[in-house]
């Protein structure tokens, strides 16, 4: 990993709900431009990762420096002036609001950017996602989960973020959608945007990165490259647990 | 006594008018915070009763006091946010802690005003500039004008707001949705104190151009409170046009039940009305703002 300038170092996170511990002291880093992936079951602590790098929860412990600055505690509407977008699980589109109003709102913090540069990258975002464009003035409740999906995407691009983190955007979605809005993603990473994939499909993740860290009951358990860790079943243990019984 | 029927019409949409502008802040508040405002009413209050003072006892020239009435109330309302709901909000109280303290708020705020200005009715003139308008058998006075009038610019205004300006579109945002609101890097504190500076510039408003009809006092917010929270029920919380809809079904209710069936009973017989409604239409005549996204989604 030499090769890769670390964008987003992250050092012994730990978040807690209560008396619960989420998180458990994680470390991992993010490359410039890098596809990394977080794959683990449920309750493994995945959301809670996400929810503390884009600031929707507190910090208990532990450190978040994103491009040399530090950002553990900068408060979460603040995170997107730095790059870091979100694409929620479940999409959570605004769906009373039309499909352009999402993509306007997904540009707020360039409020005071020209506005002829915003336009532009909407056109650039019904271009990748052209089924939009057919929809623009529909209200966002109104699309089919995939739709909804692409809206959710090109919603944080609107901010030209340099790190997307992505929760579970294969859930509810039939495969041959979410293949597509895949390798938008892949298009996406190809021309130098950095993701953070997290997903319950362990399979769809390492197929999709470079590198990945599995998640168990808060703790990174192994990491490494996707092929690898592909290739070695190591994955199966961990979902299954040593025995084959769930863990 | 059926001779009298456009005349009470017309007083009814004209009382209608004030609840439903006070509705309408009721909406944006609760839109954006979750809360019920129980001080919403306090808001027409002191707008009447601030442009009353400075304009009787500082001696300011009306539009002057009308002015300067509004803005204190603005002011106010946004004090209100940061005295009594962002401390709560940043440590996570529940629902019932915001009522209570609005309750609290609505309960301190008269007796200032009775304390520091009149404990009597205080009115001022009206605004004139409008020639009273004859339809058929009624006549619509000059203020009853300036009432509609307003209401109107209002209803517009507000609507162009929340349609076409980035501010109004990420106010909607953050009522559907906080968490992801903030994620958008909108700032969502602002957000709720512009709803809260918002809610008393609507009630300031409405307290002003009615306050010339029916005069005011200190203990007249609580009755408009109410009201105004019934008029954003039937118009489906949030809704900028049911709560207009919302306030003139409620002001004619109140008309014609005083004329026809009892001044005495006047606002029983109109809350057992809208009790009647509610049970046949639950959520109101229109849908509320966040409805939409709980159904379909």
């Amino acid at each position: 990993m030499a090769a890769v300038i670390v964008m987003l170092e992250v050092k012994d996170l730990r978040v807690s709900y209560g008396h619960i511990e989420a998180l458990k002291g994680v470390s991992m880093h993010i490359g410039h431009g890098e596809f990394v992936g977080v794959i683990g079951s449920n309750g493994a602590g995945k959301t809670s990762l996400l929810m503390a790098l884009s600031g929707a929860v507190p910090v208990r412990g532990g450190s978040v420096i994103f491009d040399g600055q530090d950002v553990t505690d900068l408060p979460q509407h603040l995170r997107v002036d730095h790059g870091i977008a979100i694409v929620p699980e479940g999409r959570e589109v605004f769906g009373p609001l039309t499909v352009m109003e999402n993509l306007e709102l997904g540009g707020f913090h360039r409020r005071r950017a020209s506005r002829a540069e915003v336009r532009r990258d909407q056109e650039m975002i019904l271009d990748l996602f052209p089924i939009l464009r057919q929809r623009v003035r529909q209200l966002a409740a109104t699309l089919s989960g995939g739709e909804q999906q692409m809206l959710a995407i090109g919603r944080a691009l609107m901010s030209r973020p340099r790190l997307l983190l992505l929760d579970e955007p294969s859930l509810g979605l039939a495969p041959m959608v979410f293949y597509e809005i895949l390798d938008t993603l892949r298009r996406l990473h190809a021309d130098g945007l950095a993701c953070l994939l997290v997903e319950q499909d362990a399979h769809i993740t390492l197929g999709t990165t470079s590198r990945s860290y599995v998640f168990r009951t808060g703790l990174i358990v192994t990491e490494g490259s996707s092929a690898e860790l592909r290739r070695s079943g190591l994955v199966e243990e961990i979902y299954l647990g040593p025995t084959g019984e769930p863990a | 006594m059926m001779d009298l029927l456009p005349v009470l019409l017309v007083n009814g949409i004209v009382f209608g008018a004030i609840y439903g502008i006070n509705a309408i802040g009721f909406g944006i508040v609760y839109n954006t915070t979750g809360i019920i405002n129980f001080a919403q009413g306090e808001f027409v209050m002191l707008g009447g009763m601030l442009t009353s003072a400075l304009y009787a006892q500082a001696h300011f020239s009306l539009p002057l006091a009308i002015l300067g009435g509004i803005a204190a109330t603005v002011v106010i309302g946004v004090l209100i946010e940061r005295i009594a709901i962002r401390p709560l909000w940043r440590r996570g109280a529940k629902d019932w802690t915001y009522v209570f303290m609005l309750f609290a708020v609505a309960t301190v705020l008269p007796n200032l005003v009775m304390l520091w200005i009149s404990r009597d009715p205080q009115t001022f003139p009206s605004f004139g500039g409008m020639q009273p308008i004859q339809l058929g058998s009624v006549t619509l006075s000059g203020q009853a004008l300036w009432v509609l009038g307003v209401t109107v610019v209002v209803v517009v205004v507000l609507q162009g707001f929340f349609n076409h300006t980035l501010l109004g579109k990420a106010m909607k945002a953050t009522a559907v949705n906080r968490r992801v609101a903030a994620w958008m890097g909108i700032p969502v504190e602002r957000m709720v104190v512009l709803s809260f500076a918002l809610a008393a510039l609507l009630g300031a408003v409405g307290g002003v151009v009615f306050t010339p009809l029916i005069s005011t006092q200190f203990d007249a917010g609580i009755g408009m409170t109410l009201k105004g929270f019934a008029a954003a029920i039937i118009g489906g919380m949030g809704n900028i046009r049911g709560a207009i809809a919302g306030g003139l079904v409620l002001g004619i209710l109140e008309s014609l039940s005083t004329a026809f069936i009892s001044s005495v009973y006047g606002d029983a017989v109109t809350y057992g009305i809208l009790f009647v409604i509610l049970l046949i239409w639950p959520t109101g005549f229109f849908r509320p703002l966040i409805e939409l996204q709980q159904e379909e989604i």
